[in-house]
């Protein structure tokens, strides 16, 4: 993998500075939240492959650095951030490739809470009560989630200038949940944005269903 | 909940029986502590001491410590971490021997004869600080010291070992040296016990037989053994202790579920905290992100925040569900079943209120 990302950005060639300050999504519409429960499942066939993802963040910062070289040949300088280089961008793609790894979803809703419980990674969890963004604080990021409209929105800054944002949507006519998540870091101000389409399913359709936790391990038991 | 005057016969001679079917609520993270507040950092040579009688002890937990993200799920875990906290003094108490029944009450209660008040400041898997405040039932003050406590990487090595045992030893010896240098008998702080829990649920019981000086509670006269009054406040007495000690056995059944979830937290979250500060004195900074080991960074970054979050996900998973098992307590008492919900400490107070009502009932007057 990381050689085909090297083989798609070995002909950008970018100027290198210091990190810009987070950026910050706004959410503005008034929450309107929509039943998102249910067992999901990755529809690979419309979800978006990595690899395009890249190149397209490719062309982007190659436009972009051809506009710039433009502007200084006609004498016109310019004071924008600096673009990511082939590195910034290989690190961009690994770090989202473990990120959006999670194919099957569990969505747990209340009035008051949702959990996005993901396979072999952490759940996302919203506490709301309409009042605007709840923010949770701890040892290694800050976490912001809420609706946003129809959309349930987390934002989620680490340390060392990681960010990642999700959103969820939720299409009545296809039964289709769409994750979109952006991976974002200080060195690289162009987001790596993935989008991932879910569909339902019924966990108990094989007779059996499997729960893996910390303190039991992995326990299957029979319909 | 009201009792009819169809009720008021079948009170007497009552046999209790108490099912409880619910419960518990509890919370969870770290406060700042002022810096004048004298500390008592416990050594890993802690042993037990010596028990000076058979008092029964009562320990009451709270927790101080701030809930950082601002959830109802962070709330209910550090609700239940103190009754956890609690739990684990109550049973230094019982494996220390020689002391009489050792509880843990909702809320400060006068009928055991010694109180352990605990406020739980910090709790983060690498500190535990713990605010002792310990009294007899007459008012006395036997101890007042805030105790802190700070783990090793050995002390997560054995599974499940309690990597605080030795904060817990030595609240324990404080308390059993500070009851051993104090004159007050036992047999006199069950009287004050009795007249004390007359004032508080029926205040014109016995309303000269106890004096109060200072914040300090005397005998001034002793009401006789036969006086039905205080048969029928030992008898309300017992119904409390029979919701209590049901209660306890909750808890006991709680602690059972949570501890391996909890454990894991605890080292996961040390773990974390010790990485941070390994991260911070290494200097690392954004210009240092630069270099060949960028990925390596973000990714560890990632890594540590899934990790502490997939551990503590597990422990609040684990207190949801027993919040949704345990959210009503269903007392039986003479033929009559009384639904009682809310929060531990909401139920206590409308057990206490019931109890009222019975005496209400039973009184001549």
């Amino acid at each position: 993998m990381i050689k085909r990302y090297v083989g798609i950005l070995c002909f950008i060639c970018l100027p290198v500075g210091c990190a810009q300050e987070r950026h910050s999504e706004a959410v503005t519409r008034v929450a309107t939240p929509v039943n998102m429960a249910g067992h999901w499942e990755i529809d690979f066939a419309r979800s978006d492959n990595l690899q395009d993802q890249l190149s397209s963040i490719a062309r982007r910062v190659q436009r972009e650095a051809t506009r710039r070289a433009r502007l200084a040949e006609e004498g016109r300088g310019f004071a924008g951030s600096p673009l990511p280089d082939q590195r910034d961008l290989i690190t961009l793609a690994r770090l989202a490739e473990i990120i959006i790894e999670p194919v099957l979803l569990e969505v747990i809703q209340s009035d008051s809470r949702i959990r996005v419980k993901r396979e072999k990674s952490f759940a996302l969890v919203c506490e709301y009560d309409g009042s605007g963004l709840g923010v949770t604080v701890d040892t290694l990021g800050i976490q912001r989630c809420g609706w946003d409209g129809d959309q349930l929105y987390f934002a989620i800054e680490l340390e060392e200038g990681l960010d990642v944002t999700h959103r969820l949507s939720r299409a009545k006519e296809t039964d289709t949940l769409l994750m979109v998540t952006s991976v974002e870091t200080t060195a690289t101000r162009f987001p790596m944005v993935v989008s991932q389409y879910f569909t339902p399913y019924d966990p108990d359709a094989l007779g059996y269903r499997c729960e893996r936790t910390l303190t039991r391990g992995k326990v299957c038991s029979t319909q | 909940m009201r009792l009819t005057a169809n009720q008021k016969k079948s009170y007497v001679g009552v046999h209790c029986l108490v099912l409880i079917l619910a419960m518990l609520n509890f919370p969870f993270v770290s406060v700042a502590i002022a810096s004048d507040e004298p500390f008592r950092s416990v050594t890993q040579s802690a042993s037990w001491g010596g028990v000076p009688g058979r008092f029964d002890v009562g320990i009451s937990v709270e927790t101080r410590v701030q809930n950082r993200s601002g959830t109802d799920m962070e709330t209910a875990f550090r609700e239940t971490e103190a009754l956890l906290i609690g739990n684990r003094l109550r049973e230094e108490f019982e494996t220390a021997a020689g002391w009489g029944v050792v509880r843990l009450f909702p809320e400060p209660s006068v009928i055991p004869q010694l109180t352990a008040y605990l406020e739980v400041l910090a709790s983060d898997g690498r500190e535990l600080t713990l605010k002792v405040t310990a009294r007899t039932v007459s008012g006395e003050l036997l101890l007042s010291q805030t105790y802190r406590d700070t783990s090793t990487g050995e002390d997560y090595s054995n599974d499940l070992k309690d990597p605080f045992a030795d904060l817990f030893i030595a609240v324990h010896n404080d308390i059993a040296d500070a009851v051993s240098s104090k004159s007050s008998s036992e047999p006199y702080l069950r009287v004050v016990s009795s007249l004390r829990y007359a004032s508080e649920l029926i205040p014109e019981a016995f309303p000269d037989y106890l004096c109060q000086d200072a914040g300090l509670f005397a005998v001034c006269r002793e009401p006789s053994d036969a006086d039905p009054m205080l048969a029928r406040l030992s008898r309300l007495r017992d119904y409390e202790l029979l919701f209590v000690d049901t209660i306890d056995e909750q808890l006991v059944r709680v602690a059972e579920k949570l501890n391996g979830a909890y454990h894991l937290w605890l080292k996961a979250s040390k773990e974390q905290l010790d990485w941070l500060e390994f991260r911070q004195q290494q200097g690392v900074s954004r210009e240092s992100l630069r270099n060949e080991s960028t990925f390596t960074r973000l990714q560890a970054v990632y890594a540590a925040h899934r990790s502490l979050k997939i551990h503590e996900q597990e422990l609040f998973e684990l207190v949801l569900e027993l919040e949704n098992e345990a959210r009503a307590t269903a007392v039986y008492a003479n033929q009559q079943i009384f639904r009682l919900s809310g929060t531990l400490e909401q139920q206590y107070r409308e057990w206490r209120t019931t109890l009222r009502e019975i005496n209400d009932l039973e009184s001549p007057l």
